[in-house]
């Protein structure tokens, strides 16, 4: 692209700022949507994921790392204010935002195998920052009654605490994440071209 | 000078390079008129607005020449923004053009003028006006989400009216509404049209759009094919067998006059008023204008017993308290059945009712003797097809193929 | 979804900056204090405060739905592993709840409830439109206030068009209680139009925006106004005061 050149010369700050078009601050409402709807469709159909990072991995992929980020922040935000616990997880989303907005700019989203390596990469962040979250504000505690159990299984033959909740959330979330990373790809494959945000041109 | 000039315009847009959607387009539109845009779909209608709000260049990019003037601006070398006090837009889907962040009816009109910094009180009071001006005035309370399309649409209009805008463009405003609306916008577009403000309306919708406007253009592949006073514009592509909805009293009278029915000096008329005045001044041959009123008087359909479908005196009760069937009894048997009713009156209700997506408070429903109460949905669908009204809300695979496959996959028929 | 109940108490006069100002600092004190009495002082005291804003019940209801399952995993996990687990306290066949454990367990769910007790009476008790007017007084950008409000309208919106998807789906024969695997072959037949759907109104919205001043810089104002009393400002400078004290005494002490 020809603005390309010039913008390696722009700051950090600016180039930030010009990822935020109208378009984009309008994709972040529609981001926190689908994060949350995401887990109202699994409620429905009883599956065993939870499918609430779509939206952030979807706006990342369409708009870069930046938009994706605020898109996780704000989602938690606007979700805690029905379950404030949520707060406590936003740097989670806001991460899962930036690596997938930055694996989409390096074309790790566009054949299946590097999606798959993506999906992963994803999932282990999330694993690593949750982990101080779940250990230090909840005791080693987070979500159903079955990932506790898993966690008490974890403690009980012998593993630190650490371990425990990290190897229960790479656990639980390995295929959630891989379905997310691939329902967000097709989703926003399906959207026709003129609909996308310039940026897309360069992740899909 | 005129209020806006196009000069000489070609479009194509960036997706679309090799196929201009506008072409060599020149047209003036003076202050206070309201001009009709028509044409078949894609010919270029949406992109002429599109134009005149700056929103190409500035938001659709694509090859551009030629020059856009709105009030003696060149629509290039401003911004949407700037542009927007000047030309207000309405779009064609109602609920999308709302900011969607507003918890109520006169916060969404009032959008535009916090952004514009206005005074506090200057904000509520033109807020309100504008909101009066479109008879919103009662609703002003109420979520902008719990709003009918028509009343979506007038939301937007006075909106753009707090603004104070010079001209007003309207992409096809009313082709998602239902037919009352439909009134209700035009209601409003006639009321503003006669308060001075310029309108630009696209619309497929010629019965109310040729009555109300004072120009009709009609675009043809990116061209103005026709442009005058919508009579003879619609007389002329009617002539021409252009496949475009003439109005049924034109048509009608038009023929009529080739027929040497009707006096071939008087203006061909347009409305049902002028055409009822016409014909009426023609005594003797009374037989062209009798008039074709509803001739058979409704007949309530006999409802015999019979085991298809059953309700026994079905209650139905919302969660929310709102009870919205209440001791419906009846029974149908083959045949074509229209349930009409207005809107809340339970149509919805009662149609979920038959596939068991709703399952009777009190009473029951039986299908081919089957209570739904004791089936699931998706035993009951082998038995009942339901249609719903939105389409996006039921087409989900990529070919029509797989689409028509789902349902009967579902239930487990066979490929055939 | 935000819950927000209508009144005229002296916490919903509050400048919604000043109860956001609390919950934070609060938060912030929980997490300093060492045992789960402060805790739970503090977790009474809130609810004091949501009685005088007239929502007592509602608060202890959500926040004990909220955090009860917490509560029982966490007095398992820290009562039965706690590293410092030294004193016995309870033991039920061959597992034994170690006293120490326990009271951490009690400490973790104690400074959960603060920060759920003292988000929960913000929501109710401040009109949102108020709380994005008050923190743009205070400087947070117009856009992102736009972006929270727009995105809490949203989530509803997008659960309406669901139910609305999965209605149709069911009309044609969708079983909720099919196999896994069709089930999972049907959340991707409903994703796809439900969410490009909501993309492709994202064209429509960018422009109403932009026509509407969304982009322009320079002064706004706002419909409602927000004051930020006196009061306001004594209760931000006394919650500072107390967490710095709070601090001091911990890292002193």
């Amino acid at each position: 692209m020809a603005d390309s050149t010039g913008q390696a010369e722009q700051g950090l700050f600016s180039r930030i700022a010009s990822d935020f078009t109208t378009r984009a601050w309008v994709l972040i409402p529609v981001g926190v949507g689908i994060n949350f709807v995401g887990g109202t469709l699994v409620t429905v159909l009883k599956l065993p994921i939870f499918l609430d990072t779509i939206g952030t991995i979807l706006v990342a992929l369409l708009a870069g790392p930046w938009v994706g980020a605020l898109t996780g922040l704000i989602t938690n935000l606007v979700l805690a204010v029905a379950d404030p616990t949520l707060i406590a997880f936003a740097p989670v989303n806001v991460a899962i935002g930036l690596i997938a907005g930055f694996l989409a700019l390096r074309g790790w989203f566009k054949t299946y195998p590097k999606i798959v390596a993506s999906g992963l990469i994803i999932m282990l962040t999330g694993a690593i920052l949750s982990a101080p979250i779940v250990v230090l504000a909840f005791g080693g505690v987070q979500g159903s009654p079955g990932r506790s159990a898993l966690t008490v299984f974890f403690l009980a033959t012998g593993s630190n605490i650490w371990r425990s909740v990290f190897t229960t959330s790479v656990i639980v979330e390995v295929v959630d994440k891989l379905i997310s990373v691939f329902v967000a790809v097709f989703v926003a494959r399906a959207i026709p071209e003129r609909y996308r945000p310039q940026k897309a041109q360069q992740t899909l | 000078m005129s209020l806006i000039e196009i000069e000489d315009l070609t479009f194509s847009y960036a997706s679309q390079q090799h196929e201009p959607a506008l072409r060599n387009l020149s047209c003036t539109i003076e202050q206070g008129s309201f001009v009709g845009i028509t044409g078949l779909a894609e010919a270029g209608k949406s992109t002429c607005c599109r134009l005149i709000a700056g929103y190409i260049p500035h938001f659709f990019h694509g090859e551009f020449s030629g020059r856009v003037n709105v009030a003696g601006t060149d629509t290039r070398e401003t911004t949407i923004g700037e542009l927007a006090e000047r030309v207000g837009f309405v779009f064609e889907n109602p609920f999308d053009q709302l900011t969607g962040a507003s918890l109520t009816v006169l916060e969404e009109a009032a959008f535009a003028l916090e952004n514009m910094g206005l005074a506090r009180e200057e904000i509520r009071l033109r807020a309100e006006k504008s909101l009066s001006q479109v008879g919103m005035e009662d609703l002003m309370d109420r979520h902008p989400q719990q709003l009918s399309g028509g009343q979506s649409q007038r939301l937007a209009l006075a909106s753009i009216l707090a603004v104070k805008p010079e001209v007003f463009i309207l992409d096809e405003p009313t082709s998602q509404l239902d037919p009352l609306g439909v009134e209700e916008v035009f209601d409003v577009i006639t009321d503003m049209h006669s308060r001075g403000n310029t309108l630009i309306v696209v619309s497929q919708d010629l019965d109310h759009l040729a009555i109300h406007a004072d120009r009709l253009v009609v675009i043809d592949r990116g061209e103005i094919k026709w442009d005058g006073e919508p009579r003879e514009v619609l007389l002329e592509a009617a002539e021409a067998r252009y496949p475009i909805l003439i109005p049924d009293v034109l048509e009608i009278s038009r023929k009529l006059r080739a027929a040497g029915r009707i006096p071939s000096n008087s203006p061909v008329p347009l409305t049902v008023e002028q055409a009822a005045t016409v014909l009426s001044s023609i005594d003797e041959r009374g037989s062209a204008a009798q008039p074709i009123d509803s001739g058979r008087t409704s007949r309530h359909s006999k409802v015999e017993s019979s085991k298809e479908l059953v309700f026994e005196d079905v209650h139905y009760d919302y969660p929310t308290g709102v009870s919205a069937i209440r001791g419906v009894s009846l029974s149908l048997d083959e045949g074509c059945v229209c349930i009409v009713g207005q809107n809340g009156a339970g149509k919805t209700t009662f149609a979920k009712h038959l596939n068991g997506l709703l399952r009777p408070t009190r009473g029951r429903v039986l299908v081919r003797g089957k209570d739904t109460r004791e089936y699931r949905v998706a035993e009951l669908a082998r038995e009942v097809g339901l249609a719903f009204q939105n389409p996006d809300d039921q087409l989900f695979r990529s070919t029509v193929e797989e689409e028509v496959r789902f349902g009967p996959d579902n239930v487990g028929a066979s490929p055939e | 979804m935000f819950d927000y109940r209508p009144g005229d108490s002296p916490v919903h006069l509050l400048n919604p900056v000043t109860k956001l100002a609390v919950a934070v600092g609060l938060t912030v004190i929980v997490f300093l204090l060492p045992n789960p009495w402060g805790p739970a002082l503090i977790v009474v005291t809130l609810l004091g405060v949501a009685a005088v804003a007239g929502f007592p019940g509602s608060v202890a209801k959500l926040a004990a739905v909220l955090t009860g399952p917490l509560l029982i995993a966490v007095v398992i996990v820290q009562g039965l592993f706690y590293p410092g687990n030294e004193t016995p306290l309870l033991a039920v066949g061959p597992v034994t709840f170690w006293e120490e454990g326990v009271s951490y367990g009690l400490l973790v769910f104690f400074r959960v409830l603060v920060v759920v007790c003292a988000i929960l009476i913000m929501v109710f008790s401040t009109y949102p439109k108020a709380m994005m007017v008050a923190f743009i007084d205070k400087g947070l950008s117009p856009k992102l206030a736009y972006v929270f409000m727009a995105s809490l309208q949203f989530v509803p919106e997008m659960q309406r068009r669901a139910r609305a998807i999965i209605e149709a789906q069911q009309a044609r024969g969708l079983d909720l209680e099919a196999n896994l695997w069709r089930r999972f072959q049907a959340l991707l037949t409903m994703m796809i139009p439900l969410l490009a759907g909501a993309l492709i109104s994202v064209e429509t919205r960018s422009l109403a925006l932009e026509a509407r001043g969304f982009s322009r810089v320079g002064m706004r104002n706002y419909l409602i106004e927000v004051p930020d009393r006196t009061t306001d400002r004594v209760i931000r400078w006394s919650m500072a005061a107390i967490v710095v004290l709070v601090a001091l005494w911990r890292i002193v002490l």
